[in-house]
């Protein structure tokens, strides 16, 4: 068993981590909650004997009884991968794209000397099967890049318990990955801690997922552990006023009115889109169709929902709607007007967008005041610019004073507002939302849809939003797509497709979004 | 979040290339005597008072001499970088914007071409044919920068160009050339200057060289490589007269390198030991 006792951390002298007591059973599944910045990976990392220079801990670690926290580098690296093993979130990052996920997992056996050479590579191929990759499908001379990232987050796990460790610490190991494929690798780290009897730190932001995985749930709220105790118990009767706002953060949805009736505003006709794929020097080019005879409308005042899988095709169709992509048959009209990426800038003034990443939409050299003014390319710069600018941050709850601050001193969320800002200055008719949230913790993603629901009211906008997250686009959509393969394969009124999908697809997005039980909750 | 520290190399290298530059700079006012003003009767002297350097065989003072040498090597290595950089960055820029396309490909086939010659034979070539002097050397290490400074400019752009905020700019109805100024010029500027430095350094070696092999610059005009050149006779009984512009090479280059390498760990993030909020 893995004790963790009033364990600290500082940070350049700034508390990370506050007298933090833990147990970690085998066989138990604890989950550790908290909003970003909240401690929980400094936790795994403090575990791991992996905290960055400067850190400084207190308190102590134990392994049986042992104490690990002071061990050498030497020793601690022998015991990680043995004892302790660790799946992180981007699985991309992890893996060594220039071996084969045979011989990643053959090495870690081999790094402990756990095996010889051969069996090591006997011994991965068994692992790879028992995390479900099929080598008939996916066999282990395979190339990470080769792999889809719910497949590469299963190498991440057959090398982390390759040694069977007794500690296995997943940090946020499903976030980067789509709904389905979550539910898939969900339910094996479960199955290989019943098989295994090993313990497992679940690390999530996410409190449906706790409550589905968990038995134990620890909530971490800028550092202290405000409470922790059975995942049932926790959910249902929570006893910290920050465990009732995670809680409520997670089924919220904004108060919003359902506008439908509006007249056209974007029509698609048609639309097609082939990509050419694996062109290679003696290989005929292969072509693949990411948007096949797409069709919709959407009204203006109306929030449209866009669902499916990654590489289903819906941010190729949120490019073509923006003019960015040419299509290769079909017709877009937005407001009467054809999209085109040779379009007027008038014409493209009408629709902006908001996209996934806060970080990397930002060029990091610039202030966010011309950050914000860009698109006043499109329309000539006003003479009242900075006041625009200044009026936009506003509506997007910030301050004047952020302009002159770079996009780099802010958090997701808050970059996430600029970005809204940005789409909003020039007072478009559509606003297109590509995964504008998904990479926002739950309570932040909940004043950001709040914030989207307030200016759609205010200014009559027109969002297309397009995401993989279910419960997302039930809280801010009044009609919704589902998409698969470049095809959408149902549409209607949100609420309807929710209650009655039809579509296999749809069925199965909806059963693999994890649920919040709250046995005897009230009010929530 | 501290301020990063300054690494090693930088402190290293940026008083090395001060030196230079010192040097260089105040040879363009004031030398303690004429490079150029010959004194048979002073040959050969040992370092005292008057020449801290000594004289050469000429008479000439060699402090003197190093001095407008310096001068020489560090402008002909410096419009050779800017010739390589004005034109190599453009182009590099130009086929990032266009990737994928015959310019794209027409524009980097053409600097393989370029690089697939031995630098220095044909700078040798350029100079022979226009007859020596310090302006075709310049040419001839400058034309040898441009697709350095192109492939660099091109491998950084291309990234910058997968990111998500160009998507915004191109939203903005901002178009190639715009984009390429206005956010991946700034954004590939790091890489830009540590590749500079690196050029400068070969530029200075590549005068010394064509120099030394008298199609640089020609007299009276001082310069290393012409100084080591002369040496080269004297060098059992004057050992002197060779170090001398040897060992200003050698430390020029060193602290050109050393600035180099710097640099890049101060100004690349990735390479910058992240704080941890």
């Amino acid at each position: 068993m893995i004790a963790l006792d009033h364990l600290s951390v500082r940070l350049d002298g700034v508390p990370v981590l506050q007298d933090l007591s833990l147990r970690l059973k085998p066989g138990r599944v604890t989950g550790l909650v908290g909003e970003s910045g909240s401690g929980k990976s400094m936790t795994a990392l403090a575990i791991m004997g992996l905290l960055p220079a400067g850190a400084d801990l207190t308190g102590q670690v134990t392994l049986d009884g042992a104490q690990i926290s002071t061990l050498p580098e030497r020793r601690m690296a022998r015991l990680r991968g043995r004892e302790i093993g660790m799946v992180f979130q981007e699985p991309m990052t992890a893996l060594d794209p220039l071996m084969t996920i045979g011989a990643q997992v053959a090495e870690t056996l081999r790094i402990h000397r756990a095996a010889s050479r051969a069996e090591a590579r006997a011994r991965a191929a068994a692992l790879l099967i028992r995390v479900g990759l099929d080598p008939d499908r996916v066999p282990p001379g395979r190339y990470p890049h080769e792999l889809s990232g719910g497949q590469r987050q299963r190498v991440c796990i057959a090398m982390a318990i390759a040694l069977r460790p007794r500690l296995l610490i997943a940090d946020e190991p499903t976030t980067a990955l789509d709904v389905t494929t979550q539910a898939h690798v969900l339910a094996l780290l479960r199955r290989l801690v019943a098989e295994e009897g090993m313990a497992l730190l679940l690390i999530t932001h996410d409190l449906a997922v706790v409550s589905q995985m968990a038995d134990v749930v620890a909530v971490l709220h800028q550092g202290w552990l405000v409470e922790q105790g059975a995942t049932t118990r926790v959910l249902a009767r929570p006893a910290h006023s920050h465990t009732r706002a995670l809680l409520a953060a997670t089924g919220h949805r904004p108060a919003r009115v359902a506008r439908t009736e509006g007249a056209p505003l974007l029509r698609v006709e048609g639309a097609r889109k082939d990509y050419v794929a694996g062109r290679g020097l003696f290989a005929a080019p292969r072509r693949v169709r990411a948007l096949d005879d797409v069709s919709f409308t959407l009204n203006r005042g109306e929030s449209l929902g866009l669902v499916g899988e990654s590489g289903c095709g819906k941010s190729t169709l949120a490019r073509a709607v923006l003019g960015l992509e040419p299509l290769d048959a079909g017709h877009i009209a937005l407001a009467d007007a054809p999209v085109s990426p040779s379009m007027p800038a008038a014409q493209r003034r009408r629709a902006q967008a908001v996209f996934q990443d806060p970080q990397g939409s930002f060029d990091p050299r610039q202030r966010v005041g011309r950050l914000v003014a860009e698109p006043f390319h499109l329309t000539g710069r006003p003479a009242d610019a900075a006041e625009q600018v200044i009026a936009a941050l506003r509506a997007v709850g910030l301050k004047a004073e952020d302009a002159r601050r770079y996009p780099h001193q802010f958090s997701g969320g808050q970059r996430q507002r600029i970005a809204l800002a940005r789409a909003l200055v020039i007072h478009p008719d559509l606003v297109v939302l590509d995964e504008a949230v998904s990479a926002l913790d739950v309570s932040v993603r909940g004043r950001v849809l709040d914030l989207l629901a307030r200016l759609q009211a205010e200014r009559g906008l027109s969002y297309l939003f397009i995401s993989h997250d279910m419960d997302v686009v039930r809280a801010i959509t009044d009609r919704v797509l589902v998409m698969e393969a470049g095809r959408i394969v149902e549409a209607g009124p949100t609420a309807q497709v929710y209650a009655a999908p039809r579509h296999p697809r749809t069925r199965a997005l909806l059963d693999a979004v994890p649920r919040l039980t709250q046995a005897g909750a009230s009010g929530v | 979040m501290s301020r990063a520290r300054i690494p090693l190399p930088l402190w290293l290298g940026a008083p090395l290339v001060a030196l230079a530059l010192g040097m260089a700079l105040l040879a363009l006012v004031w030398t303690p005597h004429d490079p150029a003003a010959l004194a048979i009767g002073e040959k050969l002297r040992a370092p005292d008072w008057t020449h801290p350097l000594g004289t050469d065989h000429l008479g000439r003072d060699v402090l003197s001499l190093l001095m407008a040498g310096a001068r020489t090597s560090l402008a002909v290595a410096l419009v050779a970088v800017g010739i390589g950089a004005g034109l190599g960055v453009p182009l590099g820029l130009w086929a990032a914007a266009r990737r994928g396309t015959w310019i794209d490909d027409l524009l980097m086939r053409a600097n393989d071409l370029i690089f697939a010659f031995p630098s220095l034979v044909i700078a040798i070539l350029i100079t022979a044919a226009f007859g020596p002097s310090a302006l075709n050397a310049i040419i001839a290490i400058g034309i040898f920068n441009i697709p350095v400074f192109a492939r660099v400019a091109r491998g950084g752009a291309l990234t910058i160009w997968s990111r998500e905020f160009i998507l915004v700019a191109r939203l903005a109805g901002k178009g190639a050339a715009r984009i390429s100024v206005e956010h991946v010029l700034p954004n590939i500027a790091s890489l830009l200057i540590v590749q500079a430095t690196i050029q400068f350094s070969l530029g200075i070696l590549a005068e010394a060289a064509l120099s030394y092999v008298g199609l640089g610059a020609q007299p009276p005009t001082a310069s290393w490589g012409r100084m080591l050149a002369e040496a080269q006779t004297l060098f059992y009984g004057y050992p002197r007269l060779a170090i001398v512009p040897g060992l200003a090479i050698v430390l020029t280059v060193l602290g050109l390198n050393l600035m180099g390498d710097g640099l890049r760990d101060h100004l690349d993030p990735r390479l910058r030991q992240r704080a941890v909020q």
